[in-house]
């Protein structure tokens, strides 16, 4: 079953040219910075804008990578615009 | 009230309520909040059939007023949330729509008049069309969003699902708003057609609704009886300096 994570991870990994894998786990280690105590799955679009904001934008900086601010924006805005996905995934 | 429709309110309350139970039971276990709206409207528009079977239309519209305002909550909260959207004017409008409902009832109760209860009438259709159209035209966008992701097709059917039960409850509406000028003039037997008609919209809402949120496996089999899952890597245990440090060497830095 799909989840958001995977779809996340799908357009970041096409975003940045990495593995799909990658991508999940960096989406991961980025909502452990920023809500430890909260699940993928749990995550309302709120809960995902700001880990896309703050985590995944601080790892993205701490790899080094020079286009974090347009990476961040594009994936804000997907999950944005996909996200009905968040309900339908979940139920 | 005769048989026929004092039976069509039975059945339309307890559908109504018992399906927007369901729907709660799984919104709460999936902790989805923006779904506890979505089966709380329709135990409220289940529950408008009670004044209804009492002949009382504008108490009514208390339940119908706040069941179609808690579906505008669900629209917003699923699809339109940090977006731009019409939600507060669609609102204004129900709660507008709603009083005239009301209002429209008790003045023709006062004095009896075609003309008034076909305000009332008029009132209720477009009340029910401004939320539906809506859901309609959202379930439609998204869809076109998500058809193209690489995800199962029984997803993707969900919103056309909700795309056609949407349009669906358009027919009662539609109905509503020629029921007394045909009744009165061309077809006097129109309201046993409007009968019909609502309480086979009904029924299909209702079944639509459980595809939609309670699909049997077997239907899911079949929306993706063509589809071939992607290979996914397993997960393996990598330390979190190993997994930056393969990204890193991924994008050339």
């Amino acid at each position: 079953m799909t989840s958001i994570m995977e779809v996340l991870g799908d357009e970041l990994a096409n975003l940045l040219s990495i593995k799909p894998i990658q991508a999940k786990g960096l989406l991961r280690l980025s909502i452990r910075d920023v809500m430890p105590d909260k699940l993928a799955e749990d995550l309302t679009l709120q809960n995902l804008t700001d880990v896309l904001k703050k985590g995944l934008k601080g790892r993205l900086d701490r790899i080094g990578a020079s286009n974090s601010e347009m990476i961040v924006n594009k994936m804000v805005n997907f999950a944005t615009k996909k996200q009905s996905l968040i309900t339908i995934l979940k139920t | 009230m005769d048989i026929g429709t004092e039976l069509y309110y039975y059945v339309y309350l307890i559908l109504w309520c018992v399906t927007g139970v369901f729907i709660i039971i799984k919104a709460v276990k999936s902790k989805t909040i923006n779904l506890i709206h979505f089966g709380l409207s329709l135990i409220s528009l289940g529950l408008a059939s009670i004044p209804e079977l009492f002949g009382s239309y504008s108490g009514a519209a208390i339940f119908r007023g706040i069941g179609l305002i808690l579906v505008l909550f669900f629209i917003e909260k699923t699809f339109y949330e940090e977006k731009k959207s019409p939600f507060v004017l669609f609102v204004i409008c129900l709660i507008i729509g709603a009083s005239f409902m009301a209002i429209f009832d008790l003045w023709s109760k006062v004095t009896p008049s075609k003309l008034l209860e076909y305000i009332r009438d008029l009132s209720f259709a477009i009340s029910i069309m401004i939320p539906f159209c809506w859901l309609t035209f959202a379930s439609y966008s998204s869809y076109k969003l998500v058809k193209t992701l690489e995800i199962e097709p029984h997803i993707i059917k969900r919103y056309q699902i909700l795309g056609v039960v949407a349009f669906i409850n358009l027919i009662p509406a539609t109905f509503l708003s020629v029921e007394i000028p045909l009744a009165i003039t061309v077809m006097p037997d129109f309201s046993d057609i409007v009968l019909i008609g609502f309480l086979v919209s009904s029924l299909l809402t209702i079944v639509f609704y459980y595809i939609l949120w309670f699909m049997p496996t077997s239907v899911k089999n079949y929306f993706n009886k063509d589809y071939t899952p992607k290979v996914i890597e397993e997960d393996v245990e990598i330390s979190e300096e190993e997994l930056m440090k393969s990204i890193r060497e991924d994008i050339g830095i």
